[in-house]
C-alpha cells in the first residue's frame, strides 16, 4: 500500500523562529521521527505526557509547522500543500480532540460549531436535512442541533466532534486521545463508533492515546513514543508480544497491571 | 465459588423516599418571579436598581424637569430644601438643586457611556490583535500600555483642555485617551487564554482564518468579561468627569454637572451645606450603582458559579 | 469496624444523589468504590469526609470507629479530617497551594491537630516524606508545588494526608491524572502504607483494573446506589449484577494472551447513558438498559446475599445457582 503521509527526519521545537538553529537537542519536542502512515491503515500513537504525541499529531495535520526534516501527504511535501492548496489539505486531514466539551464553541449550537468546517473549507451553507444526516451517521438524533454543549453529556459531545470532523470527508482522521476524559462504557461507545465509521467511510486512523488496551484493540500498527522520539514502531500484535525496547516493555507490565479481561 | 442459594435477606429498613417538589407548587407566576429575582445576587439587584434609577432621571430630564435647570433666579438665592417648589433647595443663583442633579445625571450618564463605548471598540480590537500575533507584537503593545498607563490622566485632561478649549468633549476625549491602553492590556489576558482552547485550535484545523477566529470565537467569549469591564469603566468615567468638572475643565455654565456643583457649592459650606450634599451623593450613589452593577454581572456570568447544578458524582 | 455507613441518604433539594443501605470497612482493609460518572461515588466519599457542598444535604449514619459523623458541626468535623480521616483528591496541582512551600502543606495538618513542638513537626515531616517515597525530604520541603513532577505532587498529597496518622485514608481518583508507569508506583505505595500503618484505605475509581490492584474489596455504584459489593477479584471474574457484568465485559481487555484476535473487534459497549439525578426509574435503575430486564425489575430489588461475602440487588443476576454462568432466564 501507498504511504499517505511520511515523515522523514522531523523536528520540533516550540518558541520563536528566531533562536531555533542553536537550540541543544534536549529542547526538541520532536527529534528525528521516520514515519509512514499507509493509506486505509489505523495507527496508535502511544506514550507518556511530555513524549510529544500530541505535538507529532498536529505537525501532521498541518497545526505546528515542521522545524526540520519533512512531512509529505499523499506524495506532496506538507508545505507545499499549505502554501498552494490549504483548503484541500485541511478538508483531507481532520482532528478531534480529548475533551469534547472544550473543543466546541460553549457559545455555538451543535448546528453551528456543526457547519463550520463546511462553511470554512467548501463555502458553502449547510442544509439542515444535510447535518442531521451527519447525526444519524455517528448515532444522534436532530433534537441535538439546537443545544449548546453544557446541554449535552461527554459522550453525545464527542460525537458532535466526529460529525464535525468527518463532515468534510477527510481522508484522515487524527483523534487525540478520544476517550481520555470518558467512562468505561462510553468508551466503548465511542471506540465501536471509531472502528464503523472507519470501515464506512474509508478512514485513515491515527490514534493517540496513553492508553495501549484501548490502542491495542482499535490500530493493527502502533508508534511508541518517548522524550520526542519514536522509540519503537511497528504491527500492534508483534510489538505486544515481543517488545524490543526495554520502556515498551515497562509501559505493557504497567498496562497490564490494572487491565481487566472482558470475560467469558 | 458459592454452590448454596441465595439466602434472600429480609428487606432492609428502608429510607424514606424525598416528597417530590412538583412544579405545580409555586402556584403563581407572580412567586416564581420573586424566586428568580431573590436567587441573583445582591450586588446585581442593587446594583442595577441604582443604575436604573439613573437612568430613568436622566432620561426623564430630556423631557422635563421642575424647573430649568440653568434658569438663574436672583431672588431665589440659597432657599433651603423643603421649600414651596424647589424641593431640594436653590443655589447661589437661585437655580433649582433638583433640576440641575437631574440634568447632572443626564450629562454623567452621557459622558460615562460614549467614554467608555469609545475606548472599549478601538481598545478591545487592539487587544484581540495583539493577542492573536506573535510575541513581538505582544510585548510592543505591552511598552506602549505602560506609558500610556503611566501618564498622568488629570494632566492630560488639562493639556487637552488648553489645546481644544474646556467642555464635555474634551473630558470625553481625556477619558478616552487614559482608558485606550488600559482596555487593551486588559483584553489580552482572556484572548490569549481562549485561543488556547481547543476550540480555537479546531477552527483553524478546519481552515478558519486568525482574524475570523478572533472576531467570531474569542470576542463573544469574552464578551462577559468586556460587560464587567464596561460597567466599571462607567464607574470611573463618571468620577473622573466630576474631577475634571469641579477644576473647571469640564462641562461649562450652560451644562449641568455634578462636579462643578460640588466646585461651587464649596465656598458656601458654612451658608448652605447641603449644597454639597445633593451633588456629592449622587455621584456616590452613580458609580456605587455601576460598581455594583460590574461586581453582580461577574458573579453571574462567571461560568464557574453557574446555578448550582446537581454536582457529577 | 471502623467505617460503618447505614441508611445513608443525600440529596440536593428534592433531588436524591446517592442512597446506599449499608456500608462496612474494617480497620486497617481496603475498599474500593467504583462507579462512572454520575454513580454518585465521589459524592459519597466526599459526605463521609464532611466535604460536600453546602447546598448538599447528608441523612442516616456514617460511623467512624462508633462516632457518628453525619450531623455534626464543622468544626468538629475539621479536627476529625485533619486527624482522623485523611483526604488524597484527584488533581495534585490544584489541590496544593501553588504559593505555599511543600514543608509548610505538610506540617498544616500537625500544627492544626496536635501540639508537637516545631522540631518535631520537622521531624515528623521529614518521616512522612520518606515514608511515601520522595527522595531528598530536605530538599523538597523547600520547594514550591511547581517545581514537581505530577506524581511527586500526588506523593506529597498523600504524605499531607497521612501525616496525622488518620485511621482511614479516602483517596479520590488519585491516579487518574497521573502517566501508567507513575501510577503503578501511587498504587503500590497506598497498600504499603494501608500495610504499614494498619490505615483503612477507602479508593474511589471508574476504573475496575485500578481499583483490583488496591484493594481487596470492591463496591459497585451505579445512579446513586450500591448494586454489588464483594472481594475485588470475586467481583470481576464472577459478577453477579448485571451492571456490574455489562461493565466488565465493556473494558477493552489485556495486552497479552490472545490480545492479537481482539484488534479490531467491536467491544461490547453498554446500550443507553446513566440515568440523570431526578430522573432516576422506580426499581432497578439499570432496567433500561440491561438486556436481561423483565417486568419484575420494576419493583425496588432486595439486596441479595450470596456466601459470605457478596452482596447484589439483582433479581436476574449472572454467575449465581452453583457456579455456572446464568444468562437470568428464571
Amino acid at each position: 500500500m501507498t504511504a499517505l503521509v511520511e515523515a522523514r527526519g522531523l523536528r520540533f521545537a516550540y518558541g520563536g523562529r528566531t533562536n531555533w538553529r542553536r537550540r541543544p537537542t534536549d529542547e526538541w519536542a520532536l527529534r528525528d521521527i521516520e514515519l509512514s502512515i499507509a493509506r486505509g491503515s489505523a495507527l496508535g500513537i502511544v506514550g507518556e505526557s511530555g513524549s510529544g504525541k500530541s505535538t507529532l499529531v498536529r505537525v501532521l495535520c498541518g497545526l505546528l509547522p515542521a522545524r526540520g526534516g519533512s512531512v509529505a501527504f499523499d506524495g506532496r511535501d506538507l508545505g507545499d500543500w499549505l502554501r498552494t492548496a490549504p483548503r484541500t489539505f485541511r478538508r483531507q486531514n481532520q482532528l478531534v480532540f480529548q475533551n469534547p466539551a472544550s473543543s466546541l464553541d460553549p457559545r455555538m449550537r451543535m448546528r453551528q460549531s456543526l457547519a463550520e468546517p463546511t462553511r470554512a473549507l467548501e463555502r458553502r451553507p449547510v442544509p439542515i436535512e444535510e447535518m442531521v444526516g451527519w447525526l444519524a451517521a455517528v448515532g444522534l438524533g436532530s433534537e441535538v442541533l439546537s443545544r449548546y454543549p453544557h446541554q449535552l453529556s461527554g459522550g453525545q459531545l464527542q460525537r458532535v466532534a466526529l460529525a464535525r470532523a468527518l463532515s468534510v470527508r477527510p481522508e484522515v482522521l487524527y483523534a487525540d486521545e478520544p476517550t481520555s476524559s470518558v467512562d468505561v462504557s462510553v468508551q466503548a461507545q465511542i471506540l465501536n463508533l471509531l472502528m464503523d465509521l472507519r470501515a464506512r467511510f474509508d478512514l485513515t486512523l491515527v490514534m493517540v492515546s496513553h492508553n495501549l488496551v484501548v490502542v491495542g484493540r482499535v490500530c493493527e500498527h502502533i508508534v511508541v513514543m518517548r522524550d520526542g522520539q519514536i522509540v519503537e514502531q511497528g504491527a500492534t500484535v508483534d510489538v505486544f508480544d515481543e517488545p524490543r525496547s526495554t520502556y515498551t516493555a515497562e509501559l505493557i507490565a504497567a498496562a497490564e497491571s490494572v487491565a481487566v479481561r472482558p470475560g467469558t | 465459588m458459592p454452590r448454596s442459594e441465595p439466602e434472600r435477606v429480609s428487606r432492609l429498613r428502608g429510607w424514606s423516599r424525598l416528597p417530590e417538589r412538583s412544579r405545580g407548587d409555586c402556584a403563581n407566576g407572580r412567586n416564581a418571579l420573586w424566586a428568580e429575582l431573590r436567587a441573583l445576587p445582591l450586588s446585581l439587584t442593587v446594583g442595577g436598581l441604582l443604575v436604573g434609577i439613573l437612568v430613568s432621571v436622566a432620561l426623564l430630564s430630556l423631557v422635563w424637569t421642575p424647573h430649568d435647570p440653568i434658569a438663574v433666579s436672583v431672588g431665589e438665592r440659597l432657599l433651603p430644601p423643603g421649600t414651596d417648589g424647589y424641593l431640594l433647595g436653590t443655589d447661589r443663583l437661585g437655580r433649582d438643586v433638583l433640576s440641575q442633579i437631574m440634568a447632572g445625571a443626564r450629562n454623567s450618564l452621557r459622558v460615562g457611556v460614549v467614554s467608555t463605548v469609545a475606548a472599549l471598540i478601538p481598545g478591545v480590537a487592539v487587544g484581540l490583535a495583539a493577542a492573536g500575533s506573535g510575541p513581538f507584537w505582544q510585548s510592543a503593545l505591552s511598552r506602549i500600555t505602560d506609558v500610556g498607563v503611566a501618564l498622568p490622566g488629570i494632566v492630560i485632561a488639562l493639556v487637552l483642555a488648553t489645546v481644544m478649549g474646556p467642555g464635555t468633549t474634551t473630558v470625553i476625549v481625556a477619558i478616552v485617551i487614559g482608558f485606550l491602553p488600559i482596555v487593551a492590556r486588559v483584553t489580552i489576558g482572556p484572548a490569549k487564554q481562549i485561543l488556547a482552547r481547543d476550540y480555537v485550535e479546531a477552527a483553524f484545523a478546519y481552515g478558519r482564518t486568525r482574524p475570523y477566529v478572533l472576531v467570531r470565537h474569542v470576542l463573544p467569549n469574552i464578551g462577559p468579561f468586556i460587560i464587567v469591564q464596561a460597567s466599571v469603566m462607567v464607574a470611573v468615567a463618571i468620577l473622573i468627569e466630576a474631577a475634571l468638572s469641579y477644576l473647571g475643565v469640564g462641562a461649562q455654565i450652560r451644562t449641568s454637572s455634578w462636579g462643578r456643583s460640588l466646585n461651587e457649592a464649596q465656598p458656601l459650606i458654612d451658608v448652605a451645606p447641603l449644597l454639597m450634599v445633593f451633588p456629592g451623593a449622587a455621584i456616590m450613589l452613580a458609580v456605587l450603582g455601576f460598581n455594583l452593577l460590574g461586581d453582580g454581572l461577574r458573579t453571574i456570568l462567571d461560568p464557574q458559579q453557574q446555578r448550582v447544578e446537581v454536582p457529577r458524582a | 469496624m471502623l467505617l460503618q455507613i447505614r441508611d445513608l441518604c443525600v440529596s440536593a433539594g428534592p433531588h436524591e444523589i446517592v442512597a446506599i443501605e449499608g456500608l462496612d470497612l474494617p480497620a486497617g482493609r481496603r475498599l474500593g468504590l467504583v462507579g462512572e460518572s454520575g454513580s454518585g461515588k465521589t459524592m459519597t466519599a466526599m459526605s463521609i469526609a464532611g466535604l460536600q457542598p453546602p447546598s448538599i444535604r447528608v441523612t442516616g449514619s456514617i460511623r467512624l470507629d462508633g462516632d457518628e459523623l453525619v450531623g455534626l458541626s464543622d468544626n468538629r468535623l475539621a479536627r476529625i479530617r485533619g486527624s482522623e480521616v485523611g483526604v488524597v483528591f484527584q488533581d495534585p496541582l490544584r489541590a496544593l497551594n501553588p504559593t505555599m512551600r511543600i514543608g509548610r502543606q505538610v506540617s498544616e495538618a500537625l500544627r492544626i491537630h496536635s501540639d508537637l513542638s516545631r522540631a518535631e513537626v520537622r521531624r515528623r515531616v521529614l518521616e512522612v516524606l520518606l515514608q511515601v517515597q520522595l527522595p531528598q525530604p530536605e530538599q523538597i520541603l523547600r520547594r514550591y508545588p511547581h517545581q514537581l513532577s505530577g506524581g511527586q505532587r500526588q506523593r506529597v498529597l498523600i504524605a499531607t494526608a497521612i501525616a496525622c496518622r488518620p485511621k482511614l485514608l479516602i483517596a479520590d481518583e488519585p491516579t487518574t491524572a497521573l502517566d501508567v508507569t507513575v501510577q503503578k508506583g501511587i498504587l503500590e505505595l497506598l497498600v504499603r502504607l494501608s500495610d504499614e500503618e494498619g490505615m483503612a484505605l477507602l479508593f474511589v475509581s471508574h476504573d475496575l483494573g485500578v481499583v483490583r490492584a488496591v484493594t481487596e474489596h470492591i463496591a459497585v455504584m451505579y445512579a446513586g446506589q450500591l448494586v454489588e459489593t464483594g472481594p475485588a477479584n470475586d467481583v470481576i471474574e464472577r459478577p453477579h449484577h448485571r451492571y456490574t457484568e455489562a461493565l466488565v465485559a465493556a473494558n477493552p481487555g489485556q495486552i497479552g494472551g490472545n490480545a492479537g484476535a481482539l484488534v479490531g473487534k467491536r467491544l461490547r459497549a453498554i446500550d443507553g447513558t446513566v440515568p440523570a439525578v431526578g430522573h432516576y426509574p422506580s426499581g432497578c435503575r439499570f432496567r433500561g438498559r440491561c438486556p436481561h430486564a423483565t417486568d419484575c425489575c420494576a419493583e425496588d430489588p432486595e439486596v441479595v446475599r450470596v456466601g459470605l461475602e457478596r452482596h447484589h440487588k439483582c433479581k436476574h443476576p449472572a454467575h449465581t445457582l452453583l457456579g455456572q454462568v446464568d444468562d437470568g432466564a428464571r
